[in-house]
């Protein structure tokens, strides 16, 4: 509401509209109805989320909530695309940036992903480093949207993500880390492993710092094992 | 009983925040109806040109070159 109330409301916002192609999402847990859990798709964590998306409907980046966040967004997300098409036509240097890029924001599998990068001539150790944290990043969204809201395909999930976890493929990105710890709590849950579930919770507590969701997320999770 | 929690973690991980009705608290799809009609009737909505519909905006976007900016919101509590 502080948005419709504010900013969208506001007399500058229309020439910001008209530069872009603003499309209002609602979620109203009406039965099948078209794109009522997309945000869940996009990875987002709760409302209200602003994003700027390419033609083809792909995340580029989240938006900030003022005018000012709203066109400063705008223009480093047209930036990106101008960079991308630059990658596309063969510049050399724009190649791995806009691949870190469109990796972080989820525009590869992990298997279309490894093919790309096999395909680059030289990739620096830093910017290899980054990138296979990317693609544990890649993995874990991956498994969060087929799971969805099946309990069972969440616990399998789970059950990669602890092995991932053992082999220490721990993901940075905040939303993922959370999507990462709910799986295996699920899956510790599952197997009725209260050993598995402290170091769950112990672990995210760490992790998450002072992330609102984050803190939820280890709330719910000290529940849970309280409970197990 | 545990079901809320669960529920709530799981959707929280799946960056849905949404949470299903409980088994045997089906929802009241008529109010759902009502709320996002309602909604739909934002005076902002007309005011900053939004488009409600994800693929003709996708259309839009495409013919006009133009970066799609989305806004989630929703209509099933404040």
């Amino acid at each position: 509401m502080a948005l419709e109330n504010g900013p969208f409301s506001s007399k500058d916002f229309p020439g910001f509209s008209e530069t872009v192609v603003p499309y209002l999402n609602i979620a109203s847990r009406v039965p099948e109805r078209k794109d009522d859990g997309l945000l869940g798709e996009y990875g987002g964590t709760g409302f209200p989320t602003l994003m700027f998306l390419d033609p083809d409907g792909r995340k580029i980046m989240r938006s900030g909530r003022s005018q000012a966040e709203f066109e400063k967004g705008r223009d480093e997300a047209q930036e990106f695309l101008e960079l991308v098409a630059k990658a596309d036509a063969g510049d050399v240097k724009a190649q791995i940036p806009v691949f870190l890029k469109q990796l972080e924001f989820g525009w590869f599998t992990v298997e279309e992903a490894r093919a790309k990068l096999a395909g680059f001539e030289k990739v620096s150790k830093k910017d290899l480093k980054a990138i296979e944290v990317l693609l544990v990043e890649t993995e874990v969204r991956g498994l969060a949207k087929q799971a969805g809201r099946d309990l069972d395909k969440r616990r399998e999930a789970g059950a990669r993500c602890a092995e991932m976890w053992g082999d220490k493929q721990v993901p940075e990105d905040m939303d993922c880390m959370i999507q990462f710890w709910a799986l295996i709590a699920d899956h510790a849950e599952a197997k009725g492993d209260k050993k598995l579930m402290k170091k769950v919770v112990k672990e995210a507590d760490k992790t998450v710092k002072k992330d609102t969701s984050g803190r939820a997320l280890v709330k719910i999770l000290e529940q849970r094992l309280k409970d197990m | 009983m545990y079901m809320i929690p669960r529920i709530a973690a799981g959707f929280l991980a799946a960056g849905l925040a949404l949470t299903p009705a409980l088994p045997g608290q089906e929802p009241d799809v008529e109010a759902l109806k009502a709320k996002l009609e309602h909604k739909l009737e934002s005076p902002f909505i007309e005011f900053g040109g939004w488009i409600t519909d994800f693929d003709v905006a996708k259309e839009k976007a495409k013919a006009e070159g133009k970066l799609i900016f989305v806004y989630f919101s929703r209509s099933y509590s404040p």
